[in-house]
């Protein structure tokens, strides 16, 4: 079954294309690697998948549903680009903060009974964060507020995730642990992840698929796609397209190779 | 200084002045956290027009000024959300059109009289029973909804983004919040004043975010520090007396410099 589906997907903002006749399938299980340079549409197009922003044409389905009417969003996990206010005194506690995901499709009045909350201790101890439960979030440094905002599109055990460059603002040992944790969710729990990223040259580690945009579709497929595709040496160059297949090869065997 | 107690007036006051002082801290609190704290002074500008018609057409000045303000406070979040305006710049823009009208229909009743300054600037020790009942009833049907809509409120206040992921209707939530303010606004203008509304949503949030708590603390702390302030206030002002609204505010704004303090000693 598709987990996500874009069928000929334009999105208009300010009478430019942002999202320009983008089709493609997200099956279960998939680890796909949304790439593409800033402004090419990465965070239009996971807004348009998860309703927040309607496309001008084309059509939409997130569990074979159109995302407007979508109503089962404990099945969906998701970390936006821009997660912590400013704030460092926003009085919200990681614990308060992973509560609030298990609330997701809940209808009102909303209560966390005794299950709720050991599920959400049973989530910070899966992530390693059960020592700062208790602390503001906005305090937290960048790499516990990722894995905060993680617990809490975890908590529900969702079916999909997805992701807008949640490593940006994190170092580079923070990032990669980061990545490990989505990377084994995917592989162990079987949760289908859509990542967005810049990062051409590390995501290939991670995942299996790469869409690749810049406002059209580049290229969305494997890998191994990806080293024989001629639309993607027609973009890149064939000697780019080579540098980013051998890079993909080292960084994958590197990763085999540590997780073994 | 008890035997104040015994007054009938000051009863009246210290009940009305308790129940709104928990519901505007209650409220402040997640309007100072969404930066929109200043719509409680954009809404009382609009109070101030709603008044003047209600005086001017010899009706009482609250059944005017709660459908004027309670649209108003929509018309905020409209222009904000779909006019793609600015959250203060909105304010701003109702706020002034709601002193201009309200100084020209003072304008055409000869001026601004007695009643009109007493909505300025307050006057909760000659509120009535009628007026205390219902302030009670509505103080405890919008705390009802902050209940109700709790969750709601507070994942759209973190980040509204994913609180749409959430499945949570935002534009419901924040309609709901703008809504309840009109209401607190209008039934504070007794207490504290048109001028002085503001103070009452803002300063005892303000004064309980800096105790770095937890956000059901945080509330719990604004309902804490609103009530004293009021009780407090309004003892003052029979002792000293001194006008209740500003003595009110003044109280307020002392605690909000002791939470200050007590958040640079603890390194908070």
């Amino acid at each position: 079954m598709s987990v996500v589906d874009f069928k000929k997907v334009t999105y208009i903002a300010s009478g430019k294309a942002v999202l320009d006749n983008i089709s493609f399938t997200v099956s279960e299980g998939n680890f796909v690697g949304i790439v593409g340079q800033n402004g090419s549409g990465k965070t239009t197009l996971i807004k348009t998948l998860l309703g927040l922003f309607k496309q001008a044409s084309g059509e939409v389905k997130l569990f074979g549903v159109d995302p407007v009417r979508f109503k089962d969003w404990r099945k969906v996990g998701y970390i936006p680009q821009k997660v912590i206010t400013g704030d460092n005194r926003f009085p919200l506690t990681v614990s308060e903060a992973v509560g609030l995901g298990l609330l997701s499709g809940m209808k009102n009045p909303k209560t966390l009974n005794s299950a709720g909350r050991a599920k959400v201790l049973a989530t910070l101890k899966a992530l390693d964060i059960t020592e700062i439960a208790e602390k503001l979030v906005g305090r937290l440094s960048g790499g516990q507020q990722q894995r905060v905002m993680l617990a809490r599109a975890l908590v529900n055990d969702p079916e999909l995730l997805v992701l807008d460059e949640p490593t940006a603002a994190l170092d580079v040992s923070a990032g990669e642990a980061f990545m490990k944790l989505i990377r084994d969710l995917n592989e162990k729990r079987k949760v289908t992840v859509l990542l967005v990223t810049h990062d051409i040259a590390n995501i290939g580690k991670y995942a299996d698929k790469m869409l690749y945009i810049d406002n059209k579709m580049v290229f969305y497929g494997t890998f191994g796609d990806f080293c024989i595709s001629p639309d993607a040496a027609l973009y890149f160059g064939k000697y780019a397209q080579h540098i980013i297949c051998h890079r993909h090869d080292h960084e994958k065997a590197e990763g085999v190779t540590r997780g073994a | 200084m008890l035997e104040a107690l015994h007054y009938a007036f000051i009863q009246k006051a210290l009940l009305a002045g308790a129940f709104i002082s928990v519901l505007c801290a209650v409220l402040g609190v997640f309007l100072v956290l969404k930066k929109f704290s200043l719509i409680g002074d954009g809404l009382s500008h609009v109070t101030f027009f709603s008044i003047a018609l209600g005086l001017f057409f010899k009706t009482s000045p609250l059944y005017v000024s709660v459908p004027v303000v309670a649209v108003s406070s929509l018309g905020i979040l409209k222009l904000t959300e779909k006019g793609k305006v600015f959250g203060d710049t909105a304010i701003g823009i109702v706020s002034s059109l709601g002193i201009a009208g309200g100084i020209i229909i003072a304008s055409l009743s000869g001026g601004f009289n007695v009643d009109l300054m007493s909505y300025l600037f307050g006057s909760i020790l000659t509120i009535q029973w009628a007026e205390v009942a219902l302030s009670v009833a509505l103080s405890a049907l919008v705390i009802a909804l902050v209940i109700f809509y709790y969750h709601d409120l507070v994942a759209a206040t973190f980040d509204e983004e994913s609180a749409k992921v959430m499945g949570i209707n935002t534009g419901r939530v924040n309609k709901v919040l703008v809504l309840l303010t009109s209401l607190t606004v209008v039934l504070s203008m007794r207490i504290v004043g048109i001028m002085l509304v503001s103070s009452f949503l803002i300063i005892p949030a303000a004064s309980a975010l800096q105790l770095g708590l937890s956000f059901r603390s945080t509330i719990l702390a604004a309902a804490a520090f609103g009530f004293v302030s009021v009780i407090s206030g309004i003892f003052i002002s029979y002792a000293a007396d001194l006008p209740a609204g500003a003595s009110i505010v003044m109280v307020s704004f002392i605690l909000f410099c002791a939470a200050f303090g007590l958040r640079k000693v603890t390194g908070k």
